[in-house]
């Protein structure tokens, strides 16, 4: 039985994609696991997207466009993210950073790289 | 000569001195002469160049028929000749003349030659004494009394102001007191004209330098950002790897608590391959510092061997994908480079060339060319890859900067070669055409090799 339905990891970096899959997997969350290279592969897919994801995780270091930039074209967008928690997942211990992800109202949490079943447990206490 | 003479020479008007430290009512008294040469001091005070004012002082003096002849001198900087001019002289209309450089003598101030007759100024040691003196040269000329006195101030001789007339015993002592005076004056508006331009200089050299100071804490500013920019990538580059290899070490765990011997190999792959991507970008970090501290040390260099080197070594690599190296060097007489730079540029182009192939295509080439255009070496590095996504262009040598997913390198390449490319005096250009990435490093070449070709 999984907690969540969709659940869409945006990062550059497969080997990311894959553990967080794995532990997404492991921890009961879901077994409907959409991963993507880089917000232009989101972006493109975003409009005909079902189901619309529960969980979005975002990384904010990533060629092309990153993770806040991705933020603000969401924004933008007509997609519905109101049922969507949006988690930044980076490995960024920048203090800008993590004062730039909470000012942004999509964003539900911030989390530390990499996920795992601890983390996992904590981030479901905060939805 | 009596003062009752000089009452009826005509009185030009006296400007109104003020600020003058010196007693002016004795200079009234004596008549407008002195009173002249005494404003010629006041504006000497108030003057940025005392050269340009004695011009303006002639002309004040041109309405003026108190003297046969008046010369003022300047002492040059160097303290060898007097820069004579005379100011001006009743014969004539009006007129200046040249300056006449004249060697300073032991014992004597200075003299000057004019018209085969000599003025002799008085020695500078004794010049308490011989304030004004009635120079016999002056016999065989016109002049018959020649008052001669030296600038003096501060231990410094800066010129002598002569006055000349052909009446014999024309100056009384009131007039050498009064001429010494006025010659005090004008040696305390040059002291002080010298003081202003050290001072000027001073502060000249003081604004330089505070400007060299702040181009200094600029520059250590523009550095400290570099290096918060370098900290905050390089820290995400290096942590990221790490992260990525705590994540797969904690599945390898729950792989081990279910003995999963499959899932563990495949985790235990990725480590690896994170752990040699880590130290990728620990080497091109180090490599970046190093160039910037590379001396230069330019070696007689055959490209076409060097080249081949490089190229030898990233065919063998595993991940070379059968991607086709061509290599076309027309140089082939050895030129003098900088072969360490030049490698890193070569190795770091076709690197790219090979990494960033288009697997979809049959053929994969990375073309390598070198000539000779202009004096300058040109290296071109030519792939059918998959080229850099527009838009990107402007940012590919920043530091760190990846423009796709696909590259799991430390975003230094290209930084660096454009670093090299800059240390030898060139530049690096990114070419684009239908379905070819080209890279043009342009290095200027010592004289000598400029036809190497």
């Amino acid at each position: 039985m999984n907690r969540f339905g969709r659940v869409v990891l945006v990062d550059d970096n497969d080997d990311d994609n894959f553990i967080h899959e794995r532990f997404l997997a492991a921890a009961g969350w879901s077994q409907d696991v959409q991963a993507f290279g880089g917000a232009d592969e989101l972006l493109a897919e975003l409009a005909d997207m079902n189901p619309i994801p529960d969980v979005m995780f975002i990384d904010l270091n990533m060629p092309a466009m990153n993770g806040f930039e991705l933020l603000d074209e969401l924004a933008k967008t007509d997609f519905d993210l109101a049922s969507t928690r949006v988690v930044v997942l980076t490995s960024s211990i920048h203090p800008d950073d993590r004062r730039r992800a909470d000012e942004s109202p999509l964003v539900t949490a911030y989390v530390q790289k990499p996920l795992n079943l601890q983390a996992l447990a904590q981030l479901a206490d905060v939805f | 000569m009596t003062e009752g003479d000089r009452s009826t020479r005509s009185e030009p008007e006296i400007a109104v001195i003020k600020d003058a430290p010196f007693d002016f009512s004795a200079l009234q008294m004596m008549g407008s002469r002195y009173a002249l040469l005494t404003e010629i001091a006041r504006l000497l005070i108030r003057a940025k160049e005392p050269d340009t004012l004695v011009d303006m002082v002639i002309k004040k003096l041109t309405g003026l028929m108190e003297f046969e002849r008046c010369s003022f001198s300047e002492l040059d900087a160097g303290g060898v000749t007097y820069r004579m001019r005379t100011l001006f002289e009743s014969r004539a209309t009006f007129g200046v003349e040249d300056f006449y450089d004249v060697p300073i003598k032991r014992g004597v101030a200075g003299r000057s030659i004019r018209k085969r007759r000599t003025t002799y100024m008085p020695a500078a040691e004794d010049t308490g004494k011989q304030l004004g003196i009635v120079d016999p040269a002056m016999e065989g000329g016109s002049l018959r009394s020649v008052l001669s006195i030296p600038l003096l101030a501060g231990g410094d001789v800066y010129g002598a102001v002569t006055f000349g007339a052909e009446r014999p015993d024309h100056y009384s002592d009131t007039d050498i007191k009064i001429a010494r005076q006025v010659a005090d004056m004008l040696a305390l508006a040059y002291e002080r004209q010298k003081h202003i331009a050290e001072n000027e200089s001073l502060a000249h050299d003081l604004l330089e330098k505070s400007n060299n100071l702040e181009r200094a804490v600029e520059n250590l500013k523009a550095t400290n950002l570099e290096l918060d920019t370098f900290i905050y990538s390089a820290s995400h580059d290096l942590r990221a790897p790490l992260l990525s290899i705590a994540g797969l070490s904690d599945l390898a765990r729950l792989a081990l608590a279910t003995d999963n011997k499959e899932e563990l190999a495949d985790y235990i792959d990725r480590i690896h391959r994170n752990v040699q991507r880590l130290d990728g970008v620990v080497i091109d970090i180090l490599q970046v510092n190093r160039a910037r501290r590379l001396e230069q040390n330019l070696e007689k260099t055959e490209l076409h061997k060097l080249i081949g080197e490089v190229v030898e070594l990233l065919a063998a690599k595993d991940d070379s994908y059968h991607v086709d190296i061509r290599v076309r060097c027309d140089i082939k007489a050895p030129i003098a480079l900088e072969r360490r730079r030049v490698r890193q540029v070569l190795n770091n182009l076709i690197a790219n060339g090979v990494k960033y192939c288009d697997r979809n295509k049959d053929e994969m080439y990375v073309n390598v060319s070198a000539s000779i255009v202009d004096g300058d070496l040109v290296l071109r590095v030519t792939d059918n890859g998959i080229g850099v996504p527009k838009g990107h262009e402007e940012r590919i040598f920043e530091m760190f900067y990846r423009a796709s997913n696909r590259s799991m390198g430390s975003g230094l390449g290209l930084y660096l070669v454009q670093r090299h490319a800059n240390a030898m005096g060139g530049d690096v250009r990114f070419e684009r055409s239908e379905n070819e990435t080209t890279f043009a490093v342009r290095i200027p070449l010592t004289p000598q090799d400029e036809d190497a070709a």
